[in-house]
């Protein structure tokens, strides 16, 4: 094999965090069907990184109730990824986890050759503390402003206009989860279509914005199965 | 007689089709053009471009063409009518008129193009949504005709003991400079970095002001003329683990010439770059090399104990203080 000039090679990362509402409405049924549909959903995640090769996919929990943390503060690449459940109770510091997925997203933090992040916002209510705080955070920082903005509504009284906002792009809308079975759908949809999305080496002006990041349509809505499982 | 006035220049390049690409059944969007006086001398004009690739640039790829062969022949004319005349005349016309020219052609170029080959039921057939939406907006939105050409553009133009550098977008260019046999090869980046073009944003010829987006610089070398020049796309160097390994490319080549010679570099580069898109970026991978002849030594010696240290010279206009560039 001739020698070949430069250093080492190396795939595109691609950091990939979960943005969770653990707030006291999602105590119950919506946090077991959350926890249960993520976990479930990491297989197809894991499948959908290995259909794109050149992009390696690390994946970050952040949650929220009464204040913000770190459920899982490590890059952890996604083969290595494990769901540990998380609990409810609280309120709803919605702000507060965007601006610390700003500061996870600052320049200094981020290889130059990464890809587009994804971020995915799931909430059932309405942030309680200083939400367009945290949002301003996050689109001053030109990662947080170049990611792949997704975000599911669980239930009747999540917030789409704040999760609108989240998203800022007027062609992509907050999926809305009315029961289990659209909330295990849409997790999956939302662990496995932005990372193709944010893998595809297409380049785009800024004008494009993360419009110019093609994604194809949401799932289609889903009947529950049973008249309990709506949220 | 300036230094490197009477040098030869030597020129290879290759382009190869992303992994990524391949797996999706789309063409490669970059494209490489260049050109020499006779005998290899100069003017010499080497030009990349990278085609955005996007749905909604579903004519790039002609876009990349149009761009290459339009600043090579820019470039050329503008070195070939001013041969008699100083370096600073040069500097001042491939600074401020150059870019104008470049794009405002290029903009002519594409819609004579898209007047000459409009879309076909056959093209729209094979286009996905988003494209045969945007193929159907191009009479009725502003820019879009430009935006489905869409593509950057790297420049590199070698006179009589002058160089100038020119980048629209992503990419990049290194330039190596070889001393004496036992010092190491010095390269750098001969234009500021952009910090904005990051997760797969990049200024382009089809924005409007993009004559005002070029970044420029020229070179008047006395001593020590460049040894080699090597512009890329980012598919290239976003394949390498960290930005010294991608500038690492620069001194290797140099010694690889010395030690192998020019046609070792010029035979393998389509299976280097294959290599680099397959277990890096996925995406078209592109480098032009322009070598000077004769700027390293056969007998170049290897360095004592480790591989030749690569020293980066200082930039040539400060960098943003990033952890990578």
């Amino acid at each position: 094999m001739p020698e070949r000039p430069g250093g080492a090679l190396a795939k595109r990362p691609l950091q990939f965090i979960w943005l969770v509402d653990c707030s006291g409405s999602m105590q119950g049924q919506k946090i077991e069907t959350l926890n249960l549909a993520v976990r479930e959903a990491i297989k197809p995640m894991q499948d959908t990184a290995d259909d794109n090769p050149n992009a390696e996919v690390f994946v970050r929990v952040l949650k929220f109730s009464s204040g913000a943390q770190w459920h899982l503060s490590q890059p952890t690449e996604v083969h290595q990824f494990r769901w540990s459940d998380l609990e409810a109770g609280g309120s709803t510091a919605m702000g507060q986890a965007l601006a610390m997925a700003a500061e996870a997203l600052e320049v200094e933090n981020m290889p130059q050759r990464g890809l587009p992040p994804v971020l995915v916002l799931v909430s059932d209510g309405q942030p309680t503390d200083d939400f367009n705080r945290g949002l301003k955070a996050l689109m001053d920082q030109p990662w947080g402003q170049k990611a792949v903005r997704v975000a599911i509504a669980i239930g009747p009284d999540a917030d789409l206009d704040h999760l609108q906002r989240f998203i800022g792009n007027p062609e992509i809308k907050p999926l809305v989860a009315s029961n289990v079975q659209e909330l295990v759908k849409q997790i999956k949809w939302a662990s496995t279509i932005p990372i193709k999305a944010a893998s595809s080496p297409a380049s785009r002006t800024r004008a494009m914005g993360t419009a110019g990041i093609p994604m194809p349509p949401p799932p289609e809505s889903v009947a529950p199965a049973r008249p309990s499982d709506i949220f | 007689m300036p230094a490197g006035a009477t040098c030869s220049w030597r020129i290879t390049h290759e382009s190869v089709r992303g992994a990524a690409h391949v797996r999706a059944g789309l063409e490669n969007q970059d494209a490489v053009d260049a050109r020499s006086a006779p005998g290899d001398r100069p003017p010499v004009v080497l030009a990349v471009a990278d085609g955005h690739g996007s749905p909604r640039s579903f004519r790039s790829k002609q876009g990349a063409n149009l761009a290459v062969q339009l600043a090579v022949a820019a470039a050329t004319r503008l070195l070939e009518d001013h041969r008699d005349i100083g370096p600073s005349r040069i500097e001042r016309e491939a600074r401020d008129l150059l870019p104008a020219e470049i794009v405002t052609r290029w903009h002519q170029a594409v819609q004579r193009h898209w007047e000459e080959h409009p879309c076909t039921p056959a093209e729209l057939a094979k286009l996905g949504h988003e494209a045969a939406e945007a193929a159907a907006s191009i009479t009725g939105e502003a820019g879009a005709l430009a935006r489905a050409y869409g593509s950057t553009l790297l420049l590199a133009g070698v006179g009589e003991g002058f160089a100038f550098y020119l980048q629209l977008g992503d990419g990049d260019i290194l330039v190596a400079s070889a001393g004496a046999p036992q010092e190491p090869v010095e390269v750098h980046h001969p234009l500021p970095p952009d910090g904005t073009l990051i997760a797969n944003e990049t200024t382009s010829l089809c924005m409007a002001g993009a004559q005002g987006m070029f970044r420029f610089h020229f070179h008047h070398y006395q001593e020590r003329p460049p040894a080699l020049v090597l512009l890329a796309t980012d598919g290239y160097f976003n394949s390498f683990r960290t930005p010294a390994d991608f500038e690492q490319v620069a001194s290797d080549l140099v010694r690889l010439i010395a030690r192998e010679g020019w046609e070792y570099v010029s035979h393998h580069l389509h299976s280097w770059l294959d290599e680099a898109s397959r277990s890096g970026s996925g995406d078209d991978a592109s480098l032009g090399i322009l070598y000077r002849e004769g700027a390293v030594d056969a007998s170049r010696p290897a360095p004592a104990g480790e591989e030749a240290a690569t020293a980066l010279a200082a930039r040539a206009a400060a960098a943003p203080a990033a952890g990578d560039r």
